[in-house]
């Protein structure tokens, strides 16, 4: 008997016309690992709700069809032992904390299920030191990192003992050490707990190893549901890029067998390059465009800035920074080590404790976002602090009156470019979370401004989206704008940016153009980057990978090519 | 300054007692302090609260609070002698007055202003020890046991609370940046320039409400009775701390019944020493109601004390 | 003086709200939402009284919100969510023996906000920002008696009356604080709040 089993369910949200699910038929085994992707909007969510029995439970709305889990419908089962047998985790760990302390927090479920005493200090015991919370057991939650607090979320659902661990997205915010610690976690549930686990995620590259199953959505139907190499070999025969790098890099080549992991993939490459003389190492080539850029006026650079919070401990330690004009920077680093912060002071919100700032040449005040404001724009890590107008346009709008140009071709213009038009007259709160990301960057964009700095623009984005935007940004950026972006995903920042600084604990651990960087760096690696390392030094984006092997590995002897197939 | 909690862990003996203990402790002196006419005890009183506050660290706070507390102090000070009519030593023949009458001040007036204004600085001091040595948050576990979803609303409004006093600040900074300036214009300007800005709080804030209430639901919340995880400890100091507290009440109800404590300060104000009773009821309300100053003092120096409290 | 009223107005005022808080509770229960929402509106009113309390003396943007709680969310929302604003702002800025007054006080604004409903179910913005108004003063006559009590002697009306007389310019900031803010953020607070409530009420189909 299948765990979950859904017949023909078509949903649709209270005072909504359009279904977010149609027509969905799905079976998920006992002890699974079932990946859920697809586009931004195509029901991932809305599925994992219905598996949790949140939908039509809390939501409402018109549902059609059937539900059943253990051979039973969900509708009719009771809610606490649903609650005590499938556990969901959501995407912002700030919006599932309800206690004061971690305590607290990882009895809260326990409570609410009625269980005694001594069962739950059994529980709270055990899932803190499963999770390695036991050192912050008496701390506050609003003292806790991003990747604790997810953390936290994490073992207060798991202190319930569920069978099924139903995750949203559960590392959307963490930097690529923290992300590997909660997947390594849930992997590590799946394999030796027997629990099954659905997961939700954009980030394939984070993850498509670990899952037993795909399913693609794509506005509210599956698209593609099998088993992972399937998944990857349909998505790109349809041309759909929710496939990881390496499969890509593979895909592209031709090969027969699509390899979906690093190891597979280098186990391959390795095969195939057997010896063949090691390819030619892009890092060792230093970059030709080194020489002039000494020589371009530089839009921002720090001086030793220090800076900290009041009554906090120090965020930024002698940070010394020089980011050239019509540059794409990407700033990346763990949680909490000050990037935003960093960002802040670069916009003269923050004045720094010492040490200056200087924005093309001149340096900044007391009140220095004044200043600068007119030739910058500046995206929080935030998207909903930006909606409050009525529609989309005037959201736009509002900008543009402060700043005191009003031109409609220029909205239109920045509609069109981030793909908009559709919205304009909608409600920015009732749009869905990659395009409310959107709306609130045209917001900001719509005065063309010769300054762009975006606080993790990439985040709750699908796969598409992200590379438009990183498109998009490559384009401001080669018409002379200024483009720092501070992002935790290592795949945008190596496919996009020009240079990477990296930030460790409040100082610069290293700066400079990215091969340089990421090229170098174990945790801070692209997918592709992995792959290569050692055996094509330098290597970090797919196209590069293609460019420098793709003629070593299609140049085969005729003995290899009966690998070879004839998809594409 | 409102991104967290007034209370700090110090990590001080005050701090670690069982927070019923420290409740009924201070309710106690609450109580006295309410019920007690006497200068000299409402006096002895504030410096036992004194010596507390300085025992768990929070002199500077106490400051603060004296700091809001006086100006209370001073209309109880002024308006006491002027409408007091009841005293017999008239220090200052006044005009008549309307509303009031023939403003006559006595001394017995003024002396009892003082004497209020006393208690009202002893009270706002047992107030600011309470915000020094007590958790908020293990107060709230002590009463989820019998008030659940209150103290949860509680639980979570003071998680949040810190959380959307940055919120406010991070979008202020957004709508900075996109061209707002909020202290230029006049002052209608002004205020809707602002007014956008509540609009974003509440609708984010609501927003995340219905998400928190998502996660709630998914962990069970609502499906029937819930029960109580309880996280305080009751060690012997505790019960030392409860049995004094009782002990003092006792003792100080023992003494009002024989008229210890009272004070009459009309038509002429009593001796402020009327007997050796008054003294004696004082010193033993007073021995019982420093157990736990007594105990912090030992807790820290010696050794063998705090192994076994 | 045999009497001491001080002590009594304090723990009737503690009892009140004790009684009031789990009547309120135990009448079906609130569920996750509501629950939920209760907590943000009260932290965000505590916020609004925190932080401009200080900043702005007595104008305060949140009697208006509580009031609009309770007309667009029912009675026991409303009381729920003035009970515990001052409770939550005195974490931060102190807690007191008046804070039970002030609960009680609070709750009632956010019943009245209620009782609106009830009464002119199609009662505006103008209508709340009029009753908005009166508690401004309503709620310092109300706290004064508290203060009076506990700090007064002899009980008599001239000394009540200097006592409110005491607190008349500040009652005055209040209310004209309130008048203000329910006029200026009234109309678009009460739209936000409908749209939530819509979205709290779970319709199947
Ligand atoms: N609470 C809601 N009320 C009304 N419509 C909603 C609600 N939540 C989602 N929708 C709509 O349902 C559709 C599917 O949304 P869902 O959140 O499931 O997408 P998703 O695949 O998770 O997207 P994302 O990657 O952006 O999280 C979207 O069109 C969205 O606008
Ligand atoms: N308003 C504030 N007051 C006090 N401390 C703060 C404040 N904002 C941030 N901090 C602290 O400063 C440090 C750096 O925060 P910052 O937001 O810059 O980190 P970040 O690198 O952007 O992290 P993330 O990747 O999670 O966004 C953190 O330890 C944080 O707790
Ligand atoms: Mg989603
Ligand atoms: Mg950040």
């Amino acid at each position: 008997m299948p765990l979950f089993k859904v017949e023909n369910l078509t949903y649709c949200y209270p005072g909504t016309e359009e279904p977010a699910l149609k027509n969905i038929s799905l079976e998920i085994q006992e002890g699974e690992f079932l990946l859920v992707t697809g586009g931004s909007g195509s029901g991932k969510s809305t599925l994992a709700r219905v598996l949790a029995g949140l939908i039509p439970d809390f939501y409402g709305g018109r549902i059609g069809g059937r539900v059943f889990f253990k051979g039973k419908e969900i509708r009719t089962t009771d809610r606490r032992r649903l609650a005590r047998e499938v556990g969901m985790v959501f995407q912002d760990p700030e919006k599932q904390i309800v206690q004061n302390s971690v305590e607290a927090e990882l009895a809260f479920g326990l409570e609410n299920l009625g269980l005694p005493l001594e069962e739950m200090s059994r529980r709270i015991a055990e899932v803190s030191a499963f999770m390695n919370l036991s050192p912050f057991r008496e701390s506050l939650t609003a003292n806790l990192s991003g990747g604790q607090k997810q953390m936290l979320a994490l073992a207060s659902v798991l202190a319930m003992q569920p069978h099924v661990l139903i995750l949203d997205e559960p590392t959307s915010q963490l930097d690529p050490v923290s992300a590997e610690e909660i997947l390594n976690a849930v992997k590590r549930l799946n394999e030796e707990m027997g629990f099954t686990v659905i997961m939700v995620e954009q980030r394939l590259e984070r993850c498509f190893h670990l899952a037993d199953r795909a399913l693609l959505m794509d506005r509210g139907e599956i698209v593609f549901h099998g088993s992972v190499r399937e998944e990857a070999r349909a998505a790109l025969s349809s041309g759909l890029p929710f496939v990881p790098p390496v499969a890509r890099f593979f895909a592209a080549l031709n090969f027969k067998v699509v390899p979906v992991t690093v190891k597979e993939g280098r186990e391959l490459l390795r095969s195939h390059l057997k010896g063949n003389p090691a390819p030619a190492l892009a890092a060792t080539s230093p970059p030709e465009t080194a020489a002039p850029e000494e020589e371009q006026e530089s839009a921002i650079s720090l001086k030793s800035v220090w800076f900290r919070y009041p009554e906090g401990p120090e965020v930024l330690k002698d940070v010394s920074l020089d980011i050239q004009a019509g540059q794409f920077t990407a700033i990346l680093g763990e949680n909490g080590s000050g990037k935003s912060t960093l960002l802040k002071i670069m916009v003269g919100l923050f004045k720094p404790g010492r040490g200056r700032v200087y924005v093309h040449g001149r340096e900044l005040g007391h009140c220095g976002f004044r200043e600068v404001r007119k030739f910058t724009a500046y995206l929080s890590q935030n998207p909903n602090d930006y909606l409050f107008q009525d529609t989309v346009e005037d959201e736009l709008l509002f900008t543009m009156r402060n700043t005191g140009v009003e031109d409609r071709k220029l909205v239109d213009e920045i509609l069109h470019r981030l793909q908009l038009e559709r919205y304009r007259r909608r409600n920015p709160r009732d749009l869905s979370s990659g395009e409310r990301q959107r709306v609130a960057l045209a917001s900001v964009l719509v005065t063309r401004p010769g300054l762009i700095m975006l606080d993790e623009p990439t985040r709750g984005i699908d796969l598409r989206l992200k590379t438009e935007l990183g498109h998009f940004l490559r384009e401001e950026s080669a018409a002379g704008r200024t483009v720092i972006v501070v992002t935790h995903d290592v795949e945008f920042a190596a496919e996009f940016a020009e240079k990477v600084v990296m930030l460790g604990a409040g100082r610069i651990v290293t700066a400079g153009e990215k091969h340089a960087v990421l090229g170098t760096s174990v945790f801070y690696s692209p997918q592709i980057g992995k792959l290569c390392r050692g055996i094509c030094d330098g290597v970090l984006t797919l196209a590069e990978a293609q460019e420098h092997l793709g003629p070593l590995l299609t140049a085969k002897p005729a003995g290899l090519r009966g690998e070879q197939a004839v998809w594409g | 300054m409102f991104d967290r909690l007034f209370y700090r862990e110090k990590g001080l003996f005050l701090q670690s007692l069982h927070p019923a203990a420290v409740l009924v402790y201070l309710l106690v002196l609450l109580i006295l302090s309410l019920v007690y006419e006497h200068p000299l005890y409402l006096l002895a009183l504030l410096l036992l609260v004194a010596l507390l506050i300085r025992e768990a660290d929070g002199m500077e706070a106490w400051e603060g609070f004296l700091k809001a507390g006086i100006f209370l102090m001073l209309v109880v000070m002024v308006v006491n002698p002027l409408v007091i009519r009841a005293g017999k030593t008239i220090i200052w023949h006044g005009p008549a007055v309307p509303f009031l009458g023939k403003l006559d001040i006595s001394l017995e007036a003024v002396y009892f202003g003082a004497a209020s204004s006393l208690r009202l600085l002893v009270v706002i001091s047992i107030f600011c020890l309470y915000n020094l040595v007590i958790n908020p948050d293990r107060v709230l576990n002590l009463f989820s046991r019998v008030a659940g979803k209150s103290v949860l609303v509680l639980t979570l409004a003071t998680r949040l609370f810190p959380t959307m006093v940055r919120d406010l600040q991070r979008i202020k900074e957004v709508q900075q940046l996109r061209g707002v300036d909020f202290d230029t214009g006049s002052l209608w300007q002004r205020a809707r320039k602002y007014s956008g800005l509540y609009n974003v709080l509440l609708l984010s804030s609501l927003e995340g409400a219905m998400e928190i209430a998502e996660s709630m639901q998914a962990r069970a919340f609502g499906s029937g009775r819930r029960s109580t995880y309880s996280r305080n400890l009751l060690r012997p100091r505790d019960l030392f701390c409860l049995g004094s507290s009782v002990l003092a009440l006792l003792a100080a109800v023992w003494g009002l019944h024989y008229g210890c404590g009272r004070y009459t300060f009309y038509p002429e104000a009593d001796f402020l020493i009327k007997d050796g009773a008054t003294l004696a009821v004082l010193f033993i309300v007073l021995f019982y109601l420093s157990v736990p100053l007594l105990l912090s003092e030992g807790w820290k120096h010696c050794r063998f004390l705090k192994s076994k409290i | 003086m045999g009497i001491n009223w001080g002590l009594y107005t304090t723990l009737i005022g503690i009892l009140a709200v004790l009684v009031l808080l789990s009547a309120m509770e135990k009448k079906g229960g609130l569920d996750s939402r509501q629950v939920a929402v209760i907590a943000v509106l009260a932290a965000l009113c505590a916020a609004g009284r925190a932080v401009t309390g200080v900043g702005l003396l007595f104008l305060q943007p949140t009697m208006f919100l509580v009031e609009m709680t309770g007309f667009v969310y029912g009675a026991r929302v409303g009381f729920f969510t003035g009970a515990m604003t001052p409770l939550i702002s005195n974490f931060f800025m102190g807690q007191g023996a008046w804070t039970p007054w002030q609960m009680l006080c609070w709750g009632l604004v956010g019943v009245s906000g209620a009782v609106v409903k009830v009464l002119f179910p199609q009662a505006g913005n103008k209508v709340l920002t009029a009753i908005c108004f009166l508690w401004g003063y309503l709620y310092g006559a109300i706290m004064d008696i508290w203060q009076w009590t506990v700090f007064m002697r002899p009980l008599t009306w001239q000394t009540y009356f200097l006592t409110w007389a005491a607190g008349f310019s500040f009652d005055s900031l209040r209310a004209a604080g309130n008048l203000l803010f329910s006029a200026a953020l009234g109309q678009q607070t009460l739209k936000i709040l409908q749209y939530f409530h819509k979205k709290m009420d779970v319709q199947f189909l």
